[in-house]
């Protein structure tokens, strides 16, 4: 088709792109919009908006003459006009044809934008046949059904989704079928893959945002200026203050620009959902939470596929056939549940189905039969291991394998992916009842949280998501507890050897000259994780844990051992170490993940505990909340309403002793405190879903292995303690970052109780259950 | 002679604005338009396992550049004039920004193009590689550094190069004579 274009095809090219762009958008929050009607929530308001975007196309084809462009929209218009108005109802034929319209106006706007502004040849008869046919209120809407979705399905708008084996009638005419469809509606397949080359490399910001940043900009200026101004005087200190203050909102700010609402991602799972059912011929109920939880761009756009791949597991393996969920007394609509929610500086977003869930016998069968178990490795797993069996390469659990999923691929990419980013992903599975697949996701990628440690007089950055625990040895210690066998040193830690190598070694770095150090101070060693390989490094020094802005560094070193470079709070440079390149130049190999395994298989329903004491009282942490340790000096912390509190970063963080933190009583122990001999406390940082604390720690004894037991009929309102566990030494009780976040956000909910008479009391409750 | 062009009526394209640098003793060139900036009192930071010729990292306005070792690139050996500043340039690469230490700096100078010739096929090979000509002055030769092959990653390729015939690591220790 020929556009108006030819000679004055340069001075129209700024007029097509910002057309593109504006009409990419468009259609982006049409198909918001379309998944919004589908909720039973959704007013007129989606409708009006999709209205919108097509009259805007519309209006602005004729100008730039794009004669195909404008055919389409003003047949698409007709349609929508009379839906606005209410002369015409929103039923599931009507919103087919819409998909289509909207898959029809994607194809052109891209083969414009690859055929330098030229309209791409096309026939659209038949979709304009069909807009035409809808706009008649007498249709018979049963017929429009059956035979419109059909079509739109077999031009498959999903990537990568084959025709399924399930409708062998489709199936039969693969060829015919996209024969007979528009080359328009054939294509969109590869655009949603692909996405807009225009849109992706642009931002859309909140002016809001812009001004904040702009006046922010301009207040760093002026402060500077004063600075410099004022550089003899003593005003210098509360300059330097404002300074700080200052830069630190234009980080937040710009960090701000980069984030965006999650919805742009959930967007197009409405429709995706709805595809996929009807492929695998069940009824599927999507529910989305949190659409506006904010996510860094890069992130986001990096999770599109994992949670792709989830959600096609969910109704293709999760959730069951009408038949089955009616004989289960489940409706028989299943439930697709998306939660996005942020915690600190962590976003979780799950992927929920009440489906079958997965039986671990199923998953053990699957391993062997598949040959990635033998039968006994099978069986020697514990179920929770058996779920976990999922994201292995080259697993599927579908009975029966289908083009939706199945093939294989599938839960691994979704971890692989996931964990790329710094995420992890957990999956919780009760057979009957459903499965969430909840991915752990970071805030930005633009800022890494890293330990800080000294060799020489040379200081590296270690990723704290690499770093499992930080042990100190003395002399003595480190004599009996250490073993060489051969060049490689062993280090015995809690029943299990770890292979040790000396940073300074590794890097080569040259010999310090006070050789008797290792006497005097013992060894310092990060236990680090890379990818399953572990490793203790020794430095001479641990420093403390820093918020990094990373910086890409070029390639000199000669092995891959750094991943880029920060500059320090205190304007120092620090190299960020690769852990995976450390472990390899360290020659750790890949059997020890094996031994592991083999260790971990007899702890069935154990977890791992970080094992501490608050006040002197035992307690344990489930090792997934807790974050890191830190000296924090007493100077810094402050009581708030009853609370101690302190400042990590921007972040006001709640101290507690896990004992006595009800109202007042956080003065106390600041009182206590400063008259404490100690200047500084040593906090453990604790992340959950529903915030951050500190827990004001006395003693951290290691990690341990132990099971829960549920503590019942015990109040204990003053120190929420839902579980004990049962260590060598005693009894402690687990501490669940989540209820003591509550704790502190409502304090009125707990009343004062005796912590002796509450601990003897759970001490007796817990030894009763062990005793059961 | 060069001077008379500095004039105004002269075409600024026949002219090249080098500014000199001291390298153990000798005198080279680079083109003022490679240069971004100079700095003194640069904070080098080391990086571990990294060839002799990087002397470093350090921090440029909130990027991190590979600061390269010139001398010891060029296989010079360190000069005898303690009154040296160690000035680092940080330079304008085809792939980004990275700077290089020299052991000092002269004048900027702008000299007719014509007056450059490419290397001579006789030159030391290894330092040829690093030069894209010489200057015919009446005082004698200056020759240009070339900004493009002294960028961390062409230097990484030409180490990959290079490995085998000369050892770059251990050529600190042993510097061979100047010829001048």
């Amino acid at each position: 088709m020929q556009g108006a274009f030819g000679s004055d095809m340069q001075d129209m090219e700024d007029l097509v792109r910002e057309f593109l762009l504006e009409s990419h958008e468009g259609l982006d929050r049409m198909e918001q919009c379309l998944g919004q009607m589908a909720q039973p929530t959704a007013g007129a308001e989606p409708l009006r908006e999709i209205f919108r975007s097509v009259h805007t196309i519309k209006g602005a084809t004729g100008f730039l003459g794009f004669e195909r462009l404008e055919r389409v929209a003003h047949a698409g218009e007709n349609l929508l006009v009379k839906m606005r108005d209410g002369d015409l109802q929103p039923t599931p034929a009507r919103m087919d044809v819409l998909l289509m319209l909207l898959d029809a106006l994607r194809g052109i706007l891209q083969g414009i934008e690859q055929g330098d502004g030229t309209e791409p040849a096309g026939d659209d008869a038949r979709l304009l046949e069909q807009l035409a046919a809808q706009q008649t209120a007498e249709i018979p809407t049963e017929t429009a059904v059956a035979t419109a979705p059909m079509t739109v399905q077999a031009s498959a708008p999903i990537a990568e989704v084959p025709i399924p084996t399930a409708q062998p009638t489709e199936v039969s005419t693969p060829a015919v079928v996209s024969a007979a469809t528009t080359p328009a509606s054939a294509e969109p397949a590869e655009i949603s893959a692909a996405a807009n080359a225009v849109t992706d490399s642009t931002v859309r910001v909140d002016v809001e945002v812009l001004q904040q940043l702009l006046n922010l900009a301009g207040e760093l200026v002026l402060t500077r200026n004063q600075i410099v101004a004022a550089a003899h005087g003593s005003a210098m200190e509360t300059l330097a203050q404002r300074l700080h203050r200052v830069t630190g909102e234009i980080r937040d700010a710009v960090m701000r620009v980069r984030m965006q609402p999650v919805e742009q991602v959930f967007a197009r799972f409405p429709r995706l959902v709805r595809e996929l059912a009807r492929q695998c011929g069940k009824s599927v109920r999507l529910e989305m939470e949190g659409q506006q939880t904010l996510l860094d761009r890069s992130v986001l756009e990096m999770i599109r596929d994992p949670l792709l791949h989830a959600i096609r597991n969910a109704i293709d393996h999760g959730i069951e056939a009408a038949e089955v969920r009616a004989s289960l007394g489940k409706p028989q609509e299943g439930l697709l549940r998306l939660r996005a929610t942020s915690a600190g500086d962590h976003v979780l977003i799950e992927v929920s189905d009440d489906g079958g869930g997965m039986a671990p016998e199923r998953l053990r069968q699957n391993a062997v039969n598949k040959g990635l178990l033998t039968t006994e490795q099978a069986a020697a797993l514990s179920d929770a291991e058996a779920r976990n069996l999922v994201f292995l390469p080259g697993f599927s659990t579908a009975a029966q394998v289908t083009n939706v999923s199945g093939r294989g691929v599938g839960l691994d990419v979704v971890r692989q992916n996931v964990e790329r980013l710094g995420g992890s992903v957990a999956l919780v599975s009760v057979e009957e009842v459903g499965t969430t697949i909840r991915l752990r996701l970071p805030l930005t990628l633009a800022i890494l949280p890293a330990l800080i440690v000294r060799c020489g007089n040379q200081r590296f950055a270690i990723p704290q998501k690499s770093v499992e625990e930080l042990l100190h040895r003395s002399a003595a210690e480190w004599g009996k507890d250490v073993e060489c066998m051969g060049a490689v040193q062993l280090l015995r830690l809690r029943d299990r050897l770890l292979p040790l190598a000396h940073l300074r070694v590794l890097l080569r770095l040259p010999e310090r000259k006070d050789a008797t150090t290792t006497e005097k101070f013992g060894e310092h060693l990060a236990v680090i994780n890379a990818e399953g390989l572990r490793l203790g490094l020794r430095v001479d020094a641990l420093e403390g844990v820093e918020e990094l802005v990373v910086r890409p560094l070029d390639r000199i070193a000669e092995a891959d051992v750094f991943s880029g470079a920060a500059q320090l709070a205190d304007g120092g440079l620090v190299l960020i170490l690769d852990v995976a390149g450390l472990a390899s130049l360290a020659g750790v190999v890949e059997a020890q993940v094996h031994e592991e395994a083999a260790v971990d298989t007899k702890t069935s329903t154990q977890r791992q505990y970080l094992h501490v004491a608050l006040r002197g009282i035992p307690a344990a942490i489930p090792i997934e909340h807790v974050e890191h340790v830190m000296a924090v000096q007493a100077a810094s912390i402050v009581p708030m309403g009853g609370v101690l509190v302190m400042l990590d970063g921007d972040d006001v963080i709640p101290l507690l002793d896990g004992v006595r933190s009800g109202r007042g009583e956080g003065v106390e122990a600041l009182r206590l405190a400063a008259e404490a001999p100690a200047p500084a406390w040593n906090v453990l940082f604790c992340t959950s879903a529903a915030g951050r604390i500190g827990l004001l720690v006395s003693a951290i004894h290691g990690m341990v292995q132990a099971e829960p037991f549920a503590v019942r009929n015990v109040e204990h309102p003053e120190a929420p303690a839902q579980s004990v566990v049962h260590l060598s030494d005693g009894l402690a009780r687990v501490i669940c970052p989540e209820d003591w976040c509550e704790f502190v956000q409502h304090p009125e909910a707990w009343q004062p109780l005796n912590l002796l008479q509450w601990q003897n009391a759970g001490a007796e409750q817990a030894g009763r259950e062990v005793q059961e | 002679m060069t001077q008379r062009f500095f004039s105004a009526q002269s075409a600024a394209e026949t002219l090249d604005s080098v500014c000199t640098v001291y390298l153990g003793g000798e005198i080279f060139s680079v083109r003022l338009t490679d240069v971004v900036e100079v700095v003194t009192a640069v904070h080098v930071q080391d990086c571990p396992l990294s060839p002799a010729y990087i002397a470093g990292l350090m921090h440029y306005r909130g990027d991190v550049l590979t600061v390269v070792h010139l001398r010891a690139l060029l296989g010079l050996s360190a000069s005898t004039q303690a009154e040296h500043r160690h000035i680092t340039m940080v330079m304008a690469g085809v792939h980004g920004l990275f700077a290089m230490q020299v052991d000092d700096m002269g004048e900027v100078r702008s000299l007719e193009n014509s007056l450059l010739e490419s290397m001579p096929a006789l030159m030391d090979a290894e330092r040829h590689s690093f030069l894209r000509g010489m200057y015919k002055l009446e005082q004698g030769l200056l020759p240009l550094l070339d900004v493009q092959r002294l960028e961390p990653i062409a230097l990484r390729a030409w180490t990959a190069a290079h490995m085998h015939e000369a050892k770059i690591a251990g050529r600190e220790e042993s510097p061979r004579a100047i010829a001048s």
